[in-house]
């Protein structure tokens, strides 16, 4: 177990190493200069130069990319060329704020989507089967731009119950559970939380349905097991599928959340992007990327693992 | 990571409970499943606590507030004049005329009358930072040390790069004694008290203080203006507080404080404003100020000084090169329509200044919309039916104080094909469009284009009317993109340079306005508003001609 931990881990590296010299490439590569955002069009040229050396952009790329992985192993981030600040700074209080949104979104979500998806294959063609269907395809299709905007117009223009966007002061840093912090989540919270419980209630149904078609299911039906008994061995079943598809959707609700922070001004790791990309700040957007693939990637690392503890059929060793 | 200044006890608790919000009946009437979350907001300002005035501003974060704010003119509104002073400031206490320059720590100037390039200014004595220190004319050149002298310690590229291309004629400072300061400039320029204007006065006492850096310095900054620094939460808030102490002071602030909330997205702050989150938003898109005057809200649009142009090359390749199609294009162009197009949220250009301006001058060439002209204009020269002008213009698709930039553009296009041009667009976002604009025409980036679409500050006569048609300021020394050059103007402008005295200076900008407008250096198109949305409990609020903004007329009535 411990091989196999430590054989992961290395294998997450250059994963989220190529990731990062990808992202740095494809900045590169787009058209505009990075200094642009930071310097107005008629500073003068020697300034401008002074600018680019101090920035390490005067550097050919591939040394750039170098220098900026020997500062990552040292710890050190650099610094955003729009706001000067530390990127290691920013990224701690932007990935505070992200985690925030993104557990109080997927704890709520995943819990009702499990339980609509396991009625809905245990009643499966019946009723609720049809409804949890037609709601689940609906939360999936639903665009997450236009649910933050409906939900703003709603719950903020017109009853005034909820702020419409920002977060409390202090943000991630100065964090309460205290209504008075918790309100500024309840909507990016409910807009991003509507696409997992479509996909996962739609998992959880395949995946329940087909234990329940199982031989052993009715092997246990015909023994006279009660259906409580019966439910708790195909939860047993179920879990391990169930948790890479939640692994995967929890991953995409800290990674993929640019849109729904960008409408509620959450400021996160997707916020945090947005700037990043629009601006060409480039070591705020390396960084961030960098810190988002490792938590995919470590994310994964943990469903594997959960994964073997609940299913003791899945075995791992050196070799496999 | 939050910055806050211990040093000021008196301001507003920093919650947002008390004070973003106030309930009202029909939340109260709202049925039941308010009553699980009501008891959680907080009741009614009382009446003896003065609300803050909250703000959301247009910027993804707050600039950086180093004397010096990114963001250009719309960073110096917010993060640059509230904390700091100029020796000269803009008059921003009038809204029905352009603002001029007023004194700010500086008493007066004159030009030395033994050389012309050499500057006195008498500084205002008894004035204090806001931690305390004195501003004298050790810490004046202090702030000139810090961008024009590269040994200096407080020297620092990245912000020297955001303020000295404001003051191009401007190489430094020295000390005549305690109270007065000599401005050097590299040649005669009588537009210096309009290029002093921005650079701000930051404490030399808090930034040794805080370790002799500029990076520490933003998160406890200190200035001479009329807020102080209250606290910081990066791309979440600033607070701003009443500075009690402010050395004029017909202009303390009448809030105690104001809240700077930067919301990017327009509808955002929209949603913002009318969710009671915030009393004040600016950048008003022109399709929602109908609906927010309808819902109650109050806008406020005054001109400032900015017009829309495409900016045009006149290299060899270009079709502008012929003064006849740049005429033809500016005759094509239906003012008209592009103000029906921004619901109203502009006024008709007749030059690059508003025609009440006194930099207007007398051009014989009349900005209007005749389309039978320009197509004469293009007969003669050379063009027709079967010969359309075919002509490449880069615009940004956002950005850059253009939010309806495509909007516009497509609407230009389709009025200058109505009389004979073939108009195609390069699309780019704004970042590569500058990158591109920096270049110059010449560049290889610019192959093909023969003209750039922008907005275009005329707030000093030194940015867009200087720097951008003075032939000898052609990238990378200026702004003049398209390689404008007419000796005229070329001599008009080293007039001006020399025209000491605000009379002779104004009469002398006309001239240059007029040669410009004659010549038809670039297609004008309209002068955009800037307009502000604001709550009914919004008091004093005062918008001048200026791209800055005053901050210490308003409050929460």
């Amino acid at each position: 177990m411990l091989l196999y931990l430590i054989r992961r881990v290395l294998y997450a590296l250059p994963i989220a190493l190529a990731v990062s010299f990808v992202c740095f490439l494809l900045v590169h590569i787009a058209p505009g200069d990075p200094i642009s955002s930071i310097v107005p069009p008629d500073a003068p040229p020697e300034v401008v130069e002074q600018v680019r050396v101090e920035y390490g952009l005067d550097k050919p790329i591939i040394v750039q990319f170098g220098i900026w992985l020997l500062h990552i192993l040292g710890g050190d981030f650099g610094k955003s060329l729009m706001t000067g600040r530390s990127v290691a700074q920013e990224l701690s209080s932007a990935v505070g704020n992200t985690v925030i949104l993104g557990l109080t979104a997927a704890i709520p979500a995943f819990t009702i989507a499990c339980v609509l998806g396991a009625l809905a294959a245990w009643w499966r063609d019946g009723w609720i089967d049809r409804i949890v269907g037609s709601v689940s395809i609906a939360a999936v299709s639903t665009p997450h731009y236009w649910l933050g905007i409906v939900l703003v117009i709603t719950f903020s223009v017109f009853m005034q119950w909820l702020p419409a966007m920002g977060a409390p002061p202090g943000a991630a840093s100065e964090w309460r559970f205290e209504w008075d912090h918790i309100r500024f989540l309840v909507l990016p919270a409910i807009t991003l939380a509507i696409i997992p419980i479509g996909i996962v209630t739609r998992s959880v149904r395949g995946i329940v349905g087909d234990i329940l078609n199982q031989d052993f299911i009715v092997t246990l039906g015909a023994k006279g097991l009660h259906n409580r008994t019966i439910v708790l061995h195909v939860i047993k079943n179920a879990a391990p599928t169930t948790l890479t598809v939640l692994g995967l959707q929890f991953g995409h609700l800290i990674g993929g959340s640019i849109m729904v922070e960008t409408v509620f001004a959450w400021p996160g790791t997707g916020f945090l992007l947005n700037n990043a990309i629009f601006q060409r700040d480039i070591p705020l957007l390396q960084g961030t990327v960098l810190i988002l693939s490792i938590f995919f990637v470590t994310l994964n690392l943990a469903v594997d693992l959960l994964q073997t503890l609940l299913d003791p059929r899945i075995r791992r060793h050196p070799g496999q | 990571m939050r910055f806050q200044d211990r040093r000021d006890q008196t301001q507003p608790p920093a919650s947002p409970s008390g004070v973003e919000f106030a309930q009202t009946r029909r939340q109260l009437l709202s049925g039941a499943a308010a009553i699980g979350v009501s008891t959680a907001f907080s009741g009614p300002v009382s009446a003896q606590t003065p609300a803050p005035v909250r703000i959301a501003i247009a910027f993804g974060d707050i600039p950086r507030l180093w004397a010096g704010p990114d963001g250009a003119f719309q960073g110096m509104r917010f993060a640059g004049y509230p904390i700091y002073d100029a020796l000269i400031n803009w008059d921003l206490d009038q809204e029905d005329r352009a603002s001029g320059l007023v004194p700010g720590l500086a008493e007066s100037w004159s030009i030395d009358p033994n050389n012309p390039a050499r500057w006195i200014v008498k500084l205002r004595s008894g004035v204090t930072f806001h931690d305390g220190s004195p501003f004298d004319a050790d810490a004046a050149i202090w702030n000139f040390n810090s961008v024009f002298d590269q040994k200096a310690q407080q020297y620092n590229a990245a912000r020297t790069a955001l303020i000295v291309p404001r003051l191009p004629s401007v190489s430094g400072a020295e000390k005549v004694d305690d109270s007065t300061i000599a401005v050097l400039t590299r040649g005669p320029d009588a537009m210096t008290p309009y290029q002093i204007s921005f650079l701000l006065m930051a404490s030399p006492a808090q930034y040794a203080k805080l370790g002799d850096s500029w990076e520490k310095f933003v998160s406890a900054p200190s200035g001479t203006g009329p807020f102080r620094f209250g606290s910081f939460t990066p791309r979440v808030r600033l607070e701003l507080v009443r500075n009690e102490k402010y050395w004029d002071t017909k202009r303390i602030p009448k809030a105690p404080a104001v809240h700077l909330q930067p919301i990017l997205d327009a509808n955002a702050r929209i949603a913002a404003l009318r969710s009671g989150q915030v009393d004040l938003i600016e950048t008003v898109p022109p399709a929602a100020l109908a609906s927010l005057k309808g819902a109650g809200f109050s806008i406020k649009a005054n001109t400032h000084p900015t017009i829309s142009i495409w900016k045009l090359s006149l290299l060899p390749d270009s079709p502008f090169r012929d003064l006849r199609v740049r005429k033809a294009a500016n005759l094509a162009v239906d003012r008209e329509g592009i103000i029906k197009l921004l619901d109203g949220a502009a006024v008709l250009a007749k030059g690059m200044v508003p025609e009440d301006s006194p930099w207007f001058g007398k051009p014989t060439f009349q900005l209007r919309t005749d389309p039978a002209e320009a197509r004469k204009l293009l007969a003669e020269a050379g063009y027709g039916p079967n010969n359309r002008v075919k002509a490449k213009i880069l615009i940004a698709s956002a950005g850059g104080g253009q939010p309806e930039s495509l909007k516009v553009n497509e609407f230009v296009q389709s009025n200058l094909a109505a009389v004979g041009f073939d108009i195609e667009f390069q699309v780019v976002d704004y970042v590569t469009l500058f990158t591109i604009y920096r270049n110059g025409a010449k560049a290889a980036q610019s192959a093909g284009i023969h003209g750039v679409s922008l907005p275009a500050p005329v707030q000093d006569p030194t940015a867009s009317i200087f720097r951008g048609h003075a032939s000898e300021l052609t990238p990378p020394r200026g702004t003049n993109w398209g390689f404008y050059n007419n000796p005229e103007v070329d001599e008009a402008l080293r007039q001006a340079q020399r025209a000491f005295g605000p009379v002779a200076l104004d009469a002398a900008i006309a001239k240059v306005h007029q040669l410009l407008i004659d010549d038809a250096a670039s297609v004008f198109f309209v002068h955009e508003l800037d307009p502000w949305g604001m709550s009914n409990k919004v008091k004093g609020f005062m918008q001048p001609k200026n791209w800055f903004s005053n901050l210490t007329s308003v409050s929460i009535g």
